[in-house]
């Protein structure tokens, strides 16, 4: 009995401050990690599996990666800029690879770069989301 | 894929499942939210679509 009431204390305490940050740090790269380290499988199995395919249908409707260049271009070019970084690794790899150079002239042009800006926007959310369950605040 | 409304029936699905499953915790509420947010994307997209035909393009 006194060691069911420990765990459930122990699973109800805020998360330190590092361990925070890195759970934060591992759901911003990977989407769905910071639910699956809280074992929350099944949550975090539905934003790993949406999230990327969200974003890798932008990349197929020839969406485009924006440079951020807050200088030299319009405000929400940078806000869409660094909404697509939300989505970490991906977004990481699609730059890597070269992908998603954009066709303007392209029929699905404008779809594919919605679906990647709010693929990065729900993963910030689910970030959020997973903070929220560390600090016990859910 | 270039079908306007297979997009958007695929954008409703995504984001209504990910809302869903961010704001329910059971598999039962996380699907009745989760139809009822697509119906909703799916509906209004319909409708602000057939207004448009209102106004000429430039």
């Amino acid at each position: 009995m006194n060691h069911t009431r420990a765990t459930t204390a122990d699973e109800t305490r805020p998360m330190e401050l590092g361990k925070l940050l890195l759970l934060c740090l591992a759901a911003w790269a990977v989407p769905g990690a910071g639910h699956l380290w809280q074992r929350q499988t099944s949550k975090g199995l539905v934003f790993l599996a949406i999230l990327p395919l969200m974003f890798g249908l932008g990349l197929l409707m020839d969406g485009t990666l924006f440079s951020l260049a807050p200088s030299a271009q319009s405000l929400l070019t940078t806000g869409a800029a660094l909404a697509e970084r939300g989505m970490g690794l991906p977004w990481l790899l699609a730059a890597l690879l070269g992908a998603g150079a954009g066709d303007v002239v392209s029929p699905t042009y404008e779809y594919g770069w919605v679906f990647m800006v709010v693929a990065g926007l729900l993963n910030c959310l689910v970030i959020l989301d997973a903070r929220d369950i560390a600090l016990g605040r859910k | 894929m270039r079908s306007h409304f297979v997009m958007l029936f695929l954008f409703a699905v995504m984001v209504s499942a990910v809302f869903a499953v961010l704001q329910k915790d059971t598999a039962r509420e996380q699907v009745r939210l989760g139809l009822m947010m697509t119906s909703a994307f799916v509906g209004f997209g319909l409708v602000v679509g057939w207004m448009m035909l209102a106004f000429p393009l430039w």
